[in-house]
């Protein structure tokens, strides 16, 4: 019966997919793994380095670095820094990842992009075409961008041609969590870091001023050997690791997000062939019977 | 006295506890930080860090990086820290490799910086781990 065949060609296809969404799942287990642990590795750094920053912008003038100072003009844009997969087939990582980009930035159109991963690139195009400023997807692994993205933003905003730079990822919690996520690099905002006295919301101009009308209260802090160098190695230094940090985090996010995805294919895949067989059975089992109802009813008529 | 210390790297926190005494190598010479040291934020160059945490001293081989000083703690940002007893045979073992290749490239600037900064390190960590097998205290601050 061409049905039993169909069934048969159907319970093989779902085989074949169970097994390559099974081996996927191992390849990107494997890759998370490593990932993982890179991306754990440099947590601890990442944060005390931002609180490092945080800390000392809000003590120190802004005539020492010129990052440190507030946008110089205000633009009205931001440069957003999108991180996604250059691959698909990792559930709803990406797309939950630009709905929260949309959601984060309703004008879209309003600001300039640089985009790592394809997804990415073909989301921000189509949604605010014209404002990609740069498409660093070709280039893997993606952390060896990390030098390029950050001498392109601190020019952008040193130049005066943005307000602020953003970077949006998908923060790597654990292999089951991922969670969309928006980190102001620059300029450097100081939110609730220690003991802090700087309201969090205000920019780093603004902070400024602040500080300059509550000069005494600042605490008394000795900067060595001398401001200049200590922001010209820190400020690169902060910046790079800042970038190279959320990198870190999408790529383990990545594949957490396509082993769990990949999992799901195969047991779908699997439940998938035990329905067919079942099904299957009851075919066969039914062109059996009809069979021997078949002879026998051949046979009675012989008889008679 | 004691004070918090946090000694972090890209890698991993390579030390956190409280310690009595602190003493950090930095471009104008080392630094040394006690219990309510005032606020201070300095760059640290390549040499060693030495803890003392009342019962003994440790020392560890940094590269460049970071120091904040704030009233409740210390915090060290540095590329790298090794410590003492975890350097061993690695060390000799790298300080030849520099060697070699620096006698072999000295033609490439780039190579040659490399190696020199292995051959720097790898010297470092020898004079760290020399200091752990023969212990002797010396005076904090008496560099």
């Amino acid at each position: 019966m061409a049905n039993i065949r169909l069934i048969k060609r159907r319970i093989k296809s779902a085989k074949n997919i169970a097994q390559i969404t099974k081996a996927m799942e191992l390849v990107a287990a494997s890759r998370m793994r490593k990932a993982q642990a890179v991306a754990l590795a440099g947590r601890a750094y990442a944060q005390k380095i931002y609180e490092m920053v945080a800390y000392l912008a809000s003590r120190v003038d802004a005539i020492h670095h010129p990052l440190l100072a507030g946008p110089k003009k205000i633009s009205g844009w931001r440069t957003i820094i999108v991180l996604s997969s250059n691959k698909g087939l990792c559930g709803g990582l990406n797309t939950n990842l630009f709905r929260f980009l949309n959601r984060e930035y309703p004008d879209m159109g309003k600001h300039r992009y640089v985009v790592l991963g394809s997804k990415a690139a073909v989301f921000v195009s189509r949604m605010a075409g014209g404002r990609v400023m740069a498409d660093f997807s070709q280039t893997v692994p993606f952390a060896h961008n990390v030098a390029a993205i950050t001498a392109m933003v601190a020019e952008e905003y040193t130049g005066g041609k943005t307000d602020g730079v953003d970077l949006v990822y998908n923060e790597f919690l654990s292999a089951i969590k991922q969670n969309p996520r928006k980190k102001t690099i620059l300029p450097l905002t100081i939110e609730g870091v220690g003991e802090s006295k700087v309201k969090s919301h205000l920019p780093a101009d603004a902070t400024h001023q602040a500080l300059q009308a509550g000069k005494s209260k600042v605490q008394d802090i000795l900067i060595e050997p001398d401001p200049e160098s200590v922001f010209a190695a820190l400020l690169p230094h902060y910046l790079e690791n800042q970038i190279r940090d959320a990198i870190l985090q999408a790529e383990a996010s990545e594949h957490s997000a396509r082993m769990v995805a990949m999992r799901n294919a195969t047991d779908n895949a699997t439940g998938l062939v035990g329905d067919l067989t079942l099904v299957y059975n009851k075919a066969r089992q039914e062109k059996i019977t009809y069979e021997i109802t078949d002879m026998i009813t051949a046979r009675l008529s012989v008889v008679e | 006295m004691y004070f918090q210390l946090d000694i972090v790297t890209p890698d991993r926190t390579a030390y956190s506890d409280a310690v009595t005494a602190l003493s950090v190598p930095t471009p104008n010479g080392a630094i040394g930080v006690l219990p309510k040291h005032v606020g201070l934020f300095t760059v640290l160059g390549d040499g060693e860090i030495k803890i003392s945490t009342g019962s003994k001293e440790l020392f560890l081989a940094i590269g460049g990086g970071f120091m904040q000083v704030t009233r409740e703690k210390v915090s060290i940002l540095v590329a790298r820290a090794v410590h003492a007893d975890e350097l061993n045979e690695k060390a000799i073992k790298d300080a030849e490799a520099a060697a070699r290749a620096i006698v072999t490239s000295q033609v490439k600037g780039e190579e040659l910086a490399a190696a020199q900064a292995i051959l720097r390190r790898s010297v470092l960590e020898m004079k760290v781990m020399r200091r752990h097998r023969t212990p002797h205290i010396s005076p904090l601050g008496s560099h």
